[in-house]
């Protein structure tokens, strides 16, 4: 049974969606499409590229593997313990990491946004797969793609910082202004 | 007409899948202010919601070829963007819910039955100010078209503690509505 103000917001449904997305905004996601192809920060810019293709097929083939639902292990709550300490280990790493990233967030906007969106993939198929051990009982598969996910992300980062810290290497050797490419 | 629907946007999402840029602007544009206000009412800050929506529409342009076509494009881009709409408040740090066991009873809202004349600026105005986690189940049932089964999933909770906390919502918003019992 719906309820009077239930009933009002799905009569008036469509006013409800009142802001307006900035007129910019379709010309910086296909910036970012076509950037991509391009390769403005050169080298290093492929190599986060492609490290973070080899990462999302990871992600795929782990996420066919995963078999479906098995019966109920009697250990669940045991590995459940198990994962959200390994999950809680791993946070505090890539947050670590995230704030020394940040850093160098100031000099390198587009490169860090960049980052950051390869990250919230993996973010976000990690959402996912924890849907998916909830709803397949605590799957093992499942648990090791989750592992696996959060090493990505250590992993991510590490490329990234490492991304960076060439760059200022090489723009310092250069003298400064030179171009990355 | 739901047919034609479909059928329309089949055609460009398959042009789509071969990087088409002009299928991709028109996509974008058939969906950008939907998703822009599916992002603001769950973050509440137009830089996120801005920067949420680029990585949404890049991220969905780039994986593509993993939209099978089995729900609508719209509800696969829309879990695009409430997945990473949802990785923002967690960043945030907000405490979102007090996890609500299945076996315990579920608050209960009571509408008065009254005859009100709602406002939708002002419904909406009211929704904005509520606190993350309620405005957030809140527009992922009322305005998104969520059931709580499908908010339990997304969100990692208990469907009751989804249902308490949508019915809370509704009781604080009625509150800032200024409605009293």
């Amino acid at each position: 049974m719906r309820d009077s103000l239930e009933k009002f917001v799905q009569e008036h449904r469509e006013e409800f969606d009142r802001h307006e997305p900035p007129g910019g905004l379709w010309k910086r996601v296909e910036k970012r499409l076509h950037h991509k192809q391009r390769g403005k920060y050169g080298i290093y810019y492929r190599i986060a590229a492609s490290l973070f293709i080899i990462i999302g097929a990871a992600i795929l083939v782990m996420q066919r593997h995963v078999k479906k639902p098995i019966e109920t292990p009697a250990d669940t709550i045991a590995v459940a313990t198990e994962i959200k300490e390994a999950q809680a280990y791993y946070a505090s790493v890539v947050e670590t990491k995230r704030a020394e990233l940040k850093q160098f967030g100031n000099d390198y906007p587009d490169l860090f946004r960049d980052f950051n969106g390869e990250l919230d993939t993996l973010n976000v198929a990690f959402a996912n797969l924890e849907t998916e051990y909830r709803v397949t009982n605590g799957n093992e598969a499942v648990m090791q793609a989750l592992m696996q996910n959060m090493q990505l992300q250590v992993e991510l980062l590490n490329r990234q910082i490492q991304i960076i810290q060439d760059i200022r290497k090489h723009k310092n050797k250069t003298g400064g202004n030179s171009s990355l490419m | 007409m739901a047919a034609q629907y479909i059928d329309i946007n089949k055609a460009l999402t398959d042009r789509c899948r071969n990087s088409d840029g002009k299928a991709q602007q028109e996509l974008y544009h058939l969906y950008a202010k939907q998703m822009f206000n599916v992002c603001m009412r769950i973050v509440n800050n137009s830089a996120d919601a801005e920067d949420i929506l680029q990585e949404s529409f890049v991220e969905a342009f780039r994986l593509i070829h993993e939209f099978r076509g089995d729900s609508s494009f719209g509800a696969w881009l829309k879990k695009i963007v409430v997945n990473r709409s949802i990785n923002n408040l967690k960043k945030r740090r907000l405490t979102l819910f007090e996890q609500v066991p299945d076996t315990e009873p579920i608050y209960e809202d009571v509408d008065n039955g009254n005859e009100i004349q709602y406002e939708v600026q002002k419904v909406h105005s009211a929704m904005l100010a509520l606190p993350p986690g309620y405005r957030l189940v809140l527009s992922l049932y009322l305005l998104e078209g969520y059931d709580h089964a499908e908010i339990a999933q997304i969100l990692n909770i208990t469907e009751s503690t989804s249902k308490s906390q949508y019915n809370r919502a509704k009781a604080k918003l009625r509150e800032q509505l200024g409605i009293t019992l």
